[in-house]
């Protein structure tokens, strides 16, 4: 099939979003259906058709999600409201709007930051540590089943 | 109109007016201000019992009070401290929303809206604005329940709104955090608010409710 001209092409949006915690892999796959399940239940149906929403870029916790001009608001909003991603708790934070993928990977340059690993032994239990940016502190307790998760600052670890 | 709204932002204090850190969560109170000032937050109230460290944000104390009828209220009025904490009372039948609404100390009562027996009436709405009393949004469900669940509560958080444009009473918005994973910017709490036709100069007015609620000066205090 002959791909149409870009003037009588769809216009898109792409929505810049952070994945909270960072330092998660998450499977895009499972995402996908979960920002797509958001959708439905805010608007249904033809507010998918209409969204069209796709992710097309991940990275160290970043994506990029694709969705038609016009329907970034609804986007946002549904993308607020995603909370696992099918397997483990996430957030989904929201952070620009652009018109090019370019725009918003430069802006990823920018945002993002090294995480560093790191183990720890608390009261007989194992943990992994992610240093954040900043003062943020993940501990991850090691396991299979029901792996406890905890969100601090340094000095809270500190004070441990 | 865009230029004065933008202006608001620089001018006033937004407030989560309830979250609740570690142990009730898995966010120590430390993190959990910390996200608070990159989402946009000035302070927070922390309704858990524990000792409020200094932090980025400010950080407002708030009791949280469930009863089953006003004796009760009233008992749990009497053991709170009278150290400038924000008093918030979980809301229950329209009858008894409104003999709290006509106690002193009282600043918000929480949860209008969340079930269907917990309910507003006009009644209540203009005693709310009467005695300054404000109602509190909660996000949490409207971000974690799905289907009918969220029907309902978009429905009923629309009817609130629907009084407050009547009577003026204050309104506070709370996202009811125990994790930085079920914390909202401003931005993303503006947009939605939007879904229950909360427009964005109400959205901020009501996040600077709590803060008002400190500033505001203090009068004689009869309980019961």
């Amino acid at each position: 099939m002959k791909p149409r001209p870009p003037s009588l092409r769809f216009k898109k949006r792409y929505v810049l979003a952070v994945i909270i915690p960072q330092w998660r892999t998450t499977n895009t796959r499972q995402l996908q259906q979960k920002i797509t399940e958001s959708i439905s239940t805010l608007v249904g149906d033809v507010g998918i058709a209409q969204i069209l929403p796709t992710i097309v870029f991940y990275e160290r916790g970043f994506i990029i999600v694709r969705c038609r001009r016009g329907t970034e608001r609804m986007l946002t909003i549904a993308l607020s409201t995603v909370i696992s991603d099918g397997m483990q708790r996430i957030a989904v934070r929201s952070i620009a709007t652009s018109g090019t993928i370019l725009a918003l990977k430069r802006k990823i340059i920018l945002l993002s930051r090294d995480i560093t690993e790191a183990n720890l032994n608390m009261n007989d239990r194992e943990y992994l540590i992610y240093k954040c940016f900043g003062q943020k502190v993940d501990l991850l307790e090691k396991g299979i089943k029901s792996q406890e998760i905890l969100f601090l600052t340094e000095k809270d670890l500190e004070e441990m | 109109m865009q230029t004065k709204v933008n202006n608001l932002i620089f001018t006033m204090k937004f407030t989560d007016a309830c979250i609740h850190p570690y142990p009730s969560g898995d966010s120590s109170i430390r993190r959990m201000a910390l996200e608070a000032a990159e989402l946009g937050f000035d302070s927070c109230v922390v309704v858990n019992d524990i000792q409020l460290p200094s932090s980025d944000i400010k950080l407002l104390k708030g009791s949280v009070i469930t009863g089953a009828s006003i004796k009760n209220v009233i008992a749990g009025l009497r053991k709170i401290p009278d150290r400038g904490d924000l008093v918030f009372v979980d809301a229950r039948d329209s009858s008894f929303n409104r003999s709290v609404l006509s106690l002193n100390r009282i600043h918000v009562l929480r949860g209008v809206g969340k079930d269907p027996n917990q309910i507003i009436d006009h009644v209540g709405a203009r005693l709310a604005a009467k005695r300054g009393i404000a109602l509190d949004i909660d996000l949490h469900p409207v971000i974690h329940s799905r289907e009918e669940r969220r029907q309902q509560v978009l429905h009923r958080y629309e009817d609130l709104i629907q009084l407050q444009r009547r009577f003026h009473f204050p309104l506070t918005i709370s996202t009811n955090a125990s994790s930085i994973l079920d914390q909202r910017s401003v931005r993303e709490i503006t947009l939605l608010c939007s879904l229950f036709g909360m427009e964005r100069k109400e959205v901020y007015n009501a996040l600077a409710t709590p803060e008002s609620f400190i500033t505001r000066k203090k009068i004689v205090e009869v309980v019961g």
